[in-house]
């Protein structure tokens, strides 16, 4: 809790940021890939505070994300981006 | 823009399925045909999709393809010269970020936008902060 962000482990970042927007209980969360820049042994983390958050059911997620088994454990939908459209 | 519901099928990459969409179901947010530029590139051009409450919906495309400028139009980091976003019926392209931010739209960027020079802990008191009335705006 004392050290400073920019010290944080990338995880550590990524669990401050969602953590820090779900604080301000907004209706629907923008998350512009969450798991970027971590290691796959710390992606699970990240993944049950999203469960987490899915079924709950209060809140709704749009989510960019490149990680299929992350893509595929959390979306109800997906919309494919070809060249801005 | 197609959507697909993620299923055995598409884990195979057969034919994608259409998403099972409630047709009574109101979408809480609505993007109808956006075009953003960034400098002189045209970087989405009529996008369009609904994002249904309670639901996680995934943008997905190679890099380059737009999925970071759409949720940085969507917040209103970046203006649509043309289309439209509705949140629950209300018109939010022109509206300031922390407008939007005010109606209930919250975003992560990808460097997480945390404040680097504050502690955990500080970062961590910051929505109370808000919460209490913040800075005003």
């Amino acid at each position: 809790m004392e050290c400073s962000c920019k010290q944080s482990h990338p995880w550590r970042t990524a669990k401050i940021g969602n953590s820090y927007l779900l604080a301000l209980e907004p209706e629907v969360l923008l998350l512009d890939e969450p798991t970027a820049g971590m290691a796959l042994e710390e992606v699970p983390s990240i993944l049950d505070l999203l469960k987490q958050i899915k079924n709950r059911k209060d809140k709704t997620i749009l989510l960019v994300e490149h990680k299929m088994d992350v893509l595929m454990a959390l979306s109800d939908s997906i919309a494919v981006l070809h060249e801005g459209n | 823009m197609i959507l697909l519901k993620p299923s055995v099928k598409t884990r195979r990459f057969r034919r994608p399925i259409l998403a099972e969409v409630d047709p009574m179901a109101e979408p809480i947010l609505k993007v109808e045909g956006i075009h953003t530029y960034i400098g002189k590139h045209h970087i989405l051009q009529g996008v369009s999709f609904e994002v249904y409450s309670g639901k996680v919906t995934v943008l997905l495309g190679r890099n380059g393809a737009g999925k970071s400028t759409t949720l940085r139009t969507i917040i209103g980091l970046l203006s649509p010269s043309k289309g439209t976003i509705f949140l629950r019926n209300r018109a939010l392209h022109h509206l300031k970020p922390y407008e939007i931010s005010r109606l209930g739209i919250g975003f992560v960027p990808e460097d997480r936008g945390i404040f680097n020079s504050l502690t955990v802990e500080e970062t961590s008191a910051w929505p109370c902060f808000r919460k209490m009335g913040g800075l005003g705006r």
